[in-house]
């Protein structure tokens, strides 16, 4: 059986390798290869470099220059520039649109997204309802900028107008059909998700991430 | 760098205030954990503020130079500035997409990540063997692992490095270098052994130390015949 939180792809494994051997030993190697068999050769050829690194660094200090750090700032200004553009250049929203039409003009369902993020489809679900009063946490601003290729910038517009257009709940006898909006925080604490998955969507530090191993 | 204990209180990712004072403060960057620095430049409310942000990412950066350069040998093409800036780029460039996989593992554990990211970048390189040459050092010094007092131990931890860069499979290295350690070659009940620590037969692991012992003292002689 799968503990909670135990690494299962290979880049999981090999960060939490790097967290607990700075220096392998013998006995790491050993227990490290046999825990996770499937990555046993990439252990053992990031012990080697890492063993090699501690001998080196002990004894040698080969630093940059000055060139070389502006150089390196040169390129980050570049990284940052390109970044912003490819932002900026997300397909546009039309004026107006809602976060739902935004999911329908790019094919997606809430499950289908929900999924993606590894998210509980109640918050989605609760966001393309216009019941969910902004701002949202940044982790998902981020994590829907990203899957639906769009600026934080127009994903906050569609939410705003999702707000301020909600899909209004069945009327119940003798009284006018209301909208129970919620903040992003009542709405995350009200969801099916482990702990971990709640703190980390509330922007707090967590043992979960995407992609983390199944709970 | 200390990179685990002793670090300060970092503002909270999303403080433009306190990671302004930071920016400024005397104590520099360096006594915050990179990890929150990586948060905080991922913070879509820090970018309000550009000179604050640009300070921030102005450290990662030198840090990720200072760091990569340690790693990286200068035996590789262009004494492994292509390789630097490949990584370096890769890194900053996950930075910059905080829901990327690693723009997240970067926020969370930042020199597991540039560790990991390093050695992945120099393996590959590794592919195309041509463009490595091994450091001109040392190749005279009989290597040592016993200690002996009438020997700079420095000297022969590094000759035995240079030396190792001569050996093309990274599974012979790690069983040179644990045999360098005095772990036997053999498994016996109960004890750890390069072969199982290898993953290999205890002839197999034999046959790996004697073939780099031969090829260090073949390199040596060679050396010396000079």
């Amino acid at each position: 059986m799968i503990s909670k939180n135990r690494p299962n792809t290979r880049d999981e494994v090999l960060f939490a390798f790097h967290e607990a051997c700075e220096r392998p030993t013998a006995e790491q190697i050993v227990d490290w290869t046999e825990k996770y068999p499937d990555f046993a050769d990439d252990i053992r050829e990031h012990a080697e470099l890492l063993l090699s690194w501690a001998t080196q660094n002990e004894h040698l200090t080969e630093k940059p220059d000055e060139g070389m750090i502006a150089r390196g700032w040169s390129r980050t200004l570049n990284a940052i520039y390109k970044a912003e553009n490819e932002a900026e250049a997300a397909p546009e929203i039309k004026s107006g649109e809602t976060f739902s039409q935004l999911l329908d003009s790019r094919g997606l369902t809430i499950p289908a997204l929900a999924r993606q993020l590894e998210i509980d489809r109640l918050i989605v679900g609760e966001l393309n309802a216009g019941r969910m009063r902004p701002p949202i946490g940044d982790r998902l601003v981020a994590a829907l900028a990203e899957a639906l290729k769009i600026s934080s910038k127009h994903l906050a517009a569609a939410i705003q107008q999702s707000f301020a257009s909600p899909v209004i709940g069945h009327a119940k006898a003798g009284q006018k059909p209301t909208v129970n909006a919620q903040t992003y925080d009542e709405v995350v604490l009200s969801s099916a998700m482990s702990e971990e998955k709640k703190l980390y969507w509330l922007g707090k530090d967590s043992q979960w991430t995407p992609g983390a191993t199944s709970e | 760098m200390n990179k685990k204990g002793d670090q300060g209180e970092a503002p909270p990712p999303d403080s433009v205030d306190g990671w302004r004072a930071a920016a400024v403060g005397g104590s520099g960057l360096g006594v915050f954990r990179m990890e929150d620095i990586v948060r905080a430049v991922q913070d879509p409310r820090l970018k309000a503020d550009r000179q604050t942000y640009n300070v921030l990412m102005g450290h990662i950066s030198r840090v990720l130079f200072v760091e990569l350069r340690k790693r990286v040998s200068t035996g590789w093409k262009n004494r492994g500035q292509d390789l630097i800036d490949d990584i370096h780029d890769t890194l900053i460039n996950a930075i910059l997409r905080p829901s990327s996989a690693d723009g997240i593992e970067l926020g969370r554990r930042f020199w597991s990540v540039l560790k990991s990211r390093t050695i992945d970048a120099i393996r590959a390189e590794e592919n195309n063997q041509d463009r490595y040459i091994p450091s001109e050092i040392a190749f005279t010094v009989e290597p040592s692992h016993d200690g002996v007092a009438e020997r700079d131990q420095v000297e022969a931890d590094l000759a035995i490095e240079r030396l190792l860069e001569c050996v093309p499979d990274s599974r012979k290295r790690l069983a040179y270098r644990l045999h360098l350690k005095g772990i036997p070659a053999k498994s016996s009940k109960g004890t750890i052994s390069i072969s199982r620590a290898m993953g290999v037969s205890d002839k197999t692991a034999r046959q790996w130390i004697d073939e780099v012992d031969a090829l260090i003292k073949e390199k040596i002689g060679d050396r010396n015949d000079q």
